[in-house]
């Protein structure tokens, strides 16, 4: 689709009008059903409009998946997705399509061709959060509905905080996050703060369709009422290795990582609209 | 006005009569094909299991349909574990040689999917019987499977950036459909562990 077309706009209207939330628990439900001829149609239809690679997956048959959402976040082969190695290295956190990377400026991260929003309406005013990557550096990665769906530590690190951050489930592909403002802080979403060698954070934006995001710390987060900013607990252990899955995405969605000021950036390849793959090297924390 | 009623009490009293051979029918029929277990909890309905896709220790794709055609025991654990985990599989080899039942399968499910690789799993179960199935994934959904059998988990962070898994030491035994029938807590003794298996399996078969 032509991102600036009538179509283009008509699609993101389209989108204000829907009951976004209600369409969402719909397919969240869909994705569960184990009656096998409706599981498998889903798979089909998913087959066939996207043509997902299965190559890489520990299961290749489509249809030995229990219900559409197994297959959705599909596990990988052990070492198919190897992590960068060296403590400064930082892995790529998922699968998917670079769509904007880059400096803070300040308060500022670029979404789309002009439009950008602020640190503190990403992190919906939490200040303690927002100093921390003040004039840091962004990566947003968009997870195509193709795309292997699980999401791997960028760097060994402890869970500080994690927050669920209520809003709306626009789309978040390149045609909608050129037309809607803001809308990686307007769309429902989870914090997940990290302390290691470098302090970061992983912002796992929720889409339409998506209804659902888990972590290994919380379970499955969204659909949640009452849909306000809620702290969710960190105190089980919270230490994980680079490398290790620390949740998932049960449709299509966005992340975006947050680096400090000072050493930490992405290596000069990082651009938008570069492909990249959980474990590869797309940055450092600074000399080795 | 009044006959267009009258049917109401026989419609009561019937269905009093339905509800009550309903009754009478699951408590005198089911305990007929209960087994006596004597370390073991025969469950009166059996369960479905949830499974996830998993990873088997020879590093092939594992779902549910993996446990349909043989009876299966679950073990949850880990192979850094310093004693439950060992010891219980020590008992379950030796129950593997003294039980009648035919196709039994040991299932090691780890708890531990950072360190629990297939190769780690299929190594270290050869220490104790080359045919049990080392089963891993990732953790989100081994999490799901441990939840849909009730098993518990935690993982305890030890001094020096360390780990170790507290988890039960509950073993689930599995129907030839997959289903979960019966089961067992610690202590286990291997001739008693063993005639409960049989009898719990041979019950499963009706």
């Amino acid at each position: 689709m032509n991102d600036d077309g009538i179509g283009a706009r008509l699609f993101v209207a389209l989108q204000y009008l829907l009951p976004q939330h209600g369409l969402s628990r719909l397919v969240h439900a869909l994705a569960r059903v184990r009656v096998r001829w409706i599981k498998n149609a889903l798979i089909r239809a998913f087959m066939r409009a996207f043509k997902p690679d299965l190559a890489d997956a520990v299961e290749k048959d489509p249809c030995a998946y229990p219900t559409f959402n197994a297959f959705f976040t599909r596990p990988l082969e052990h070492g198919v997705r190897p992590i960068t190695p060296g403590s400064t290295a930082i892995a790529c956190p998922v699968d998917g399509t670079v769509s904007e990377c880059g400096n803070i400026e300040g308060e500022r991260i670029l979404q789309a061709k002009g439009h950008d929003f602020t640190l503190d309406a990403l992190l919906a005013g939490r200040e303690s959060l927002a100093k921390r990557f003040r004039h840091g550096r962004f990566a947003t990665i968009y997870l195509a509905p193709w795309n292997y769906h699980r999401i791997h530590m960028p760097l060994a690190g402890t869970l500080t905080e994690a927050w669920y951050v209520p809003g709306r489930l626009f789309s978040v592909n390149r045609t909608t996050a050129a037309h809607v403002a803001g809308l990686f802080a307007r769309n429902e979403r989870l914090v997940c703060a990290f302390e290691g060698a470098t302090p970061f954070a992983l912002v796992l934006v929720g889409a339409l369709n998506v209804g659902s995001m888990e972590t290994v710390w919380h379970g499955e987060v969204t659909p949640r009422r009452p849909r306000t900013l809620t702290s969710l607990p960190v105190d089980a252990p919270g230490a994980l290795a680079k490398g290790a899955e620390m949740g998932r995405f049960n449709m299509g969605s966005t992340v975006l990582l947050l680096l400090p000021p000072g050493d930490a950036g992405w290596g000069g390849s990082l651009a938008a609209g570069r492909s990249v793959r959980v474990g590869e090297r797309i940055g450092s924390t600074g000399p080795p | 006005m009044s006959t267009s009623k009258s049917w109401l009490p026989w419609a009561a009293l019937a269905l009093v009569g339905v509800l009550a051979g309903a009754w009478i029918a699951r408590t005198t029929l089911a305990p007929a094909s209960a087994p006596v277990l004597q370390a073991g909890t025969w469950l009166p309905e059996p369960r479905t299991v949830d499974t996830p896709v998993l990873t088997d220790s020879l590093g092939r794709p594992f779902t549910g349909a993996g446990f349909a055609g043989h009876a299966s025991v679950l073990f949850f654990g880990f192979t850094h574990c310093p004693d439950v985990c060992p010891t219980t599989l020590a008992v379950l080899a030796q129950v593997r040689q003294v039980s009648k039942a035919a196709n039994l399968a040991i299932y090691l499910v780890t708890v531990d999917p950072e360190r629990d690789s297939p190769e780690v799993l299929r190594n270290y179960l050869a220490g104790f019987d080359p045919e049990f199935i080392g089963l891993t994934g990732g953790p989100l959904d081994l999490k799901s499977f441990t939840r849909s059998l009730g098993a518990a988990v935690a993982k305890v962070d030890l001094p020096g950036g360390n780990y170790s898994m507290d988890h039960s030491a509950t073993l689930f035994l599995l129907d030839d459909a997959g289903r979960l029938r019966a089961v067992f807590t610690p202590p286990y003794e291997t001739a008693t562990l063993a005639a409960d298996l049989d009898a719990a399996i041979a019950a499963a078969r009706g």
